[in-house]
Parts: structure tokens; C-alpha cells; sequence
């Protein structure tokens, strides 16, 4: 009788655990398309577009900069713009340009978004800079080993080819990475803590659509003001 | 004799149980998962933006007999992680309901927000969602519900394709 009992037990226990049904991982593996517009544009950056971050170096001045050094960053050739603590180059707003009429919009929209995302990111590292937001060469490279493992995952292997297909090997194109994120590394580091103050601040978020996106909407706002508040002319 | 009839009530009890637990009607959840493996965008500035996420679809249903699913309600969680400086990656969740063919037969647009726990030093953000639309099909009929979460970057020419979990209703 008692195994009887012990038998109706498991059988029970059976049913229950099959009424809770728990599927299994049905994701589809992630697959990319438009490496071949990435690998265009890395002939480009490789080819002419090097030395762009060292403007962000060069004209920032986190405490504003001086009526002369406006009237100087103005006379050069190689400034498209100048704000209240930095100047963007000529040759970023171009590169830019280039890589919308690669992405297939006209010239004139093309100039419009170039000039846009120009002053956004110039603006974003002021205000990264002016909130401490520093880094040393040691936190690049680290963050570069981070960056590097995550496009050698299979997902990302062909986007990354594509956007190392321009230099002239591995080297050169993380040498210009290192260039880049002298200056993403800071907006990335403020970005990250805006998006926890966000969360904090406002508890609602995520109401209507998920709370990221509700950041991701907040961040569109919070560059568009930033790029003004700098009063590039 | 007494004895006996313990053990006689003892196993009817059990009977009961298994009966009442596996018997057409009683509420139960079908869950799938998925995850985006870490989306990496190359953007216009030369450098990338990256997103990893995961997400959460469950069903919640009885069946009154054993032709027919009743589908009560449903959830949907994505948490994620995002690396980027001035290009983000944004986010877009579609649950809908699928016949045999492939074709949409309901797509869910009215959603609460619900509590969820997520790991805060692996994700920056989570958020859940549920919807109480009542829906009922014909187990044989080889209807499917589907959670599709895309990403996309604007200053990026790459595209990925959507991380989608089912459940099929049977």
C-alpha cells in the first residue's frame, strides 16, 4: 500500500510540474545587414578622417573660452563653428556628411544631421569634462579590451570586419579607436550616470513604453539642449 | 478495520489531487525566453554603441477541455544593458498572436506596467508589462503567440535582425 501511495504522489507531482510548462530559449540567433555600406565608410575614415578627435583636445575649455580665443578658433579655416567652450572642425561635420549620403540622404538633409550630431557630441563632452568625467589612458584600453571581446562575439564578427576593412591592419584601427574614445569614454561614462539619475528621478518611467526608451527619449532631449546651450555660431 | 479505512481515505485523497491538478481547467503559464547576444552597432563618430538585453514572454491560460486553450493574459519583460556615447540604440517590443500561416490574427497594444526583480550590476534598466485581453483558440489549430524585440541605432547602416520567442497554444 505504501508504495501504491508513494507511486500516486510522484504521479502528482508529475502533473504539476507538467501544467507549469517553461519553454526553452526560443530566440532567434541575430543576424546584420548593411556591413557593406560599414566597410565603405571605414575606407573613408581611414582615409581622411584620422585626426578629427583632436579638435575635442585642442579648443576645449571647460571654464568658457576667451573673446580672443573665439575670434582665433574663427579665422581658421579649419573650424566649422565655434560654441562657448569648444569648436568643432570642418572636417568632422564632413566626415558626418559623408556618412549620411552613404546611409542615401541627400546632400542638403545630409549637412543637417551631420551638423546636428557634430554639436551634440561636442556639446555632450564639455558637460562630461565639466562634471569630471575624465580618463586616463588606462581606462581607455580597458574599455577598448571590453569593446574588442564584444565584437569578436560571432554576432558582431562581420560588423566589425567591415569597420576595420579600411586600415591598414588590426593595429591601425584600434589605434584610432583609442583616438575616439579619449572622447566617447567620457560622454559614455556621464551618459551612464544620467541614465541612473533618470531612473531615480523619475520612478514613473516606463509607464507607457519600457523604461529604457523612456531614457532614450529623455537622452534626444537632453543632448538637444546641451548642443544649445553651448550657442554655436 | 480502522486501520483500512485511513489508507482507503488516504488514497483517495491522493486520487483527488492528481485528478483535480491534471484535470482540463486549471490555470497554468507557458514561458519563453530569448537573448540578444549583444548587439554592437558601428556608428557615424567611428566608434560603436552596443546593446545587450533579454526578454520574457508568458502566457497564462486554462483549458477548459481538451480541445480548447482559453489565454487569460500575458507579460512581457525586457531588461538591458546599453554602451554608448552620442548614438543610443532604441528599443522596439511587439507581442502578437499568430495562425498556422504565419499571419498576425491579433497584435497587443494595451499594457500595464507590473513589478519585476532584475540583476541592477548586469542591466541598467528592466521594465514588465501585462495585458488581460482574453483570447481562445482551437488547440489543433496550431495558433502561436510571439514576443519580437528589435533594436535599432540612427547613426548606424547596420540592422539586426529581431530576437523572437514563442509559445505555441497546445
Amino acid at each position: 500500500m505504501k508504495k501504491q501511495i508513494s507511486a500516486i504522489v510522484i504521479a502528482g507531482a508529475a502533473c504539476i510540474l507538467g501544467g507549469l510548462s517553461v519553454y526553452s530559449n526560443q530566440a532567434a540567433d541575430a543576424a546584420l545587414s548593411g556591413v557593406g555600406k560599414t566597410a565603405e565608410y571605414s575606407d573613408l575614415l581611414a582615409e581622411s578622417y584620422t585626426d578629427v578627435n583632436d579638435f575635442y583636445h585642442e579648443t576645449l575649455e571647460p571654464d568658457g573660452l576667451s573673446d580672443d580665443q573665439v575670434s582665433a578658433l574663427e579665422n581658421l579655416d579649419t573650424i566649422y563653428e565655434v560654441g562657448d567652450n569648444i569648436a568643432i572642425s570642418t572636417q568632422e561635420v564632413e566626415q558626418y556628411t559623408e556618412f549620411y549620403i552613404n546611409s542615401g540622404m541627400t546632400q542638403e538633409d545630409a549637412e543637417a544631421e551631420a551638423r546636428k550630431d557634430a554639436e551634440e557630441r561636442a556639446a555632450l563632452y564639455v558637460e562630461a569634462i565639466r562634471n569630471g568625467y575624465t580618463v586616463t589612458d588606462e581606462e581607455i584600453y580597458e574599455w577598448l579590451d571590453e569593446l574588442k571581446s564584444v565584437l569578436e562575439e560571432d554576432n558582431n564578427m562581420d560588423a566589425y570586419q567591415a569597420a576595420m576593412s579600411g586600415f591598414d591592419s588590426e593595429e591601425a584601427y584600434w589605434d584610432y579607436e583609442y583616438q575616439i574614445y579619449t572622447v566617447d569614454l567620457p560622454i559614455q561614462k556621464y551618459a551612464q550616470a544620467k541614465e541612473q539619475e533618470f531612473y531615480q528621478e523619475n520612478p514613473d518611467a516606463g509607464e507607457s513604453d519600457i523604461a529604457y526608451n523612456s531614457w532614450y527619449d529623455a537622452y534626444q532631449e537632453l543632448k538637444a539642449e546641451l548642443a544649445a546651450k553651448q550657442n554655436f555660431r | 478495520m480502522k486501520f483500512k479505512i485511513k489508507k482507503l481515505l488516504c488514497v483517495c485523497s491522493c486520487i483527488m489531487l492528481v485528478f483535480c491538478i491534471s484535470a482540463p481547467g486549471y490555470a497554468a503559464t507557458k514561458t519563453a525566453t530569448g537573448t540578444s547576444k549583444k548587439m554592437a552597432f558601428p556608428v557615424n563618430n567611428g566608434g560603436w554603441s552596443y546593446i545587450n538585453f533579454v526578454q520574457t514572454y508568458n502566457e497564462n491560460y486554462t483549458k477548459p477541455n481538451s480541445s480548447v486553450m482559453k489565454l487569460s493574459s500575458r507579460e512581457r519583460i525586457v531588461v538591458a544593458k546599453v554602451a554608448a556615447a552620442t548614438q543610443s540604440p532604441k528599443l522596439d517590443v511587439v507581442v502578437a498572436h499568430f495562425n498556422s500561416g504565419g499571419s498576425a490574427v491579433k497584435y497587443f497594444t494595451s499594457w500595464s506596467k507590473i513589478s519585476i526583480v532584475y540583476d541592477g550590476s548586469t542591466y541598467n534598466s528592466g521594465s514588465g508589462y501585462k495585458n488581460t485581453e482574453q483570447r481562445t483558440y482551437n488547440i489543433s489549430s496550431g495558433y502561436y503567440g510571439q514576443m519580437a524585440t528589435s533594436a535599432s541605432c540612427s547613426g548606424s547602416t547596420v540592422t539586426y535582425q529581431p530576437v523572437v520567442s514563442k509559445i505555441y497554444f497546445k
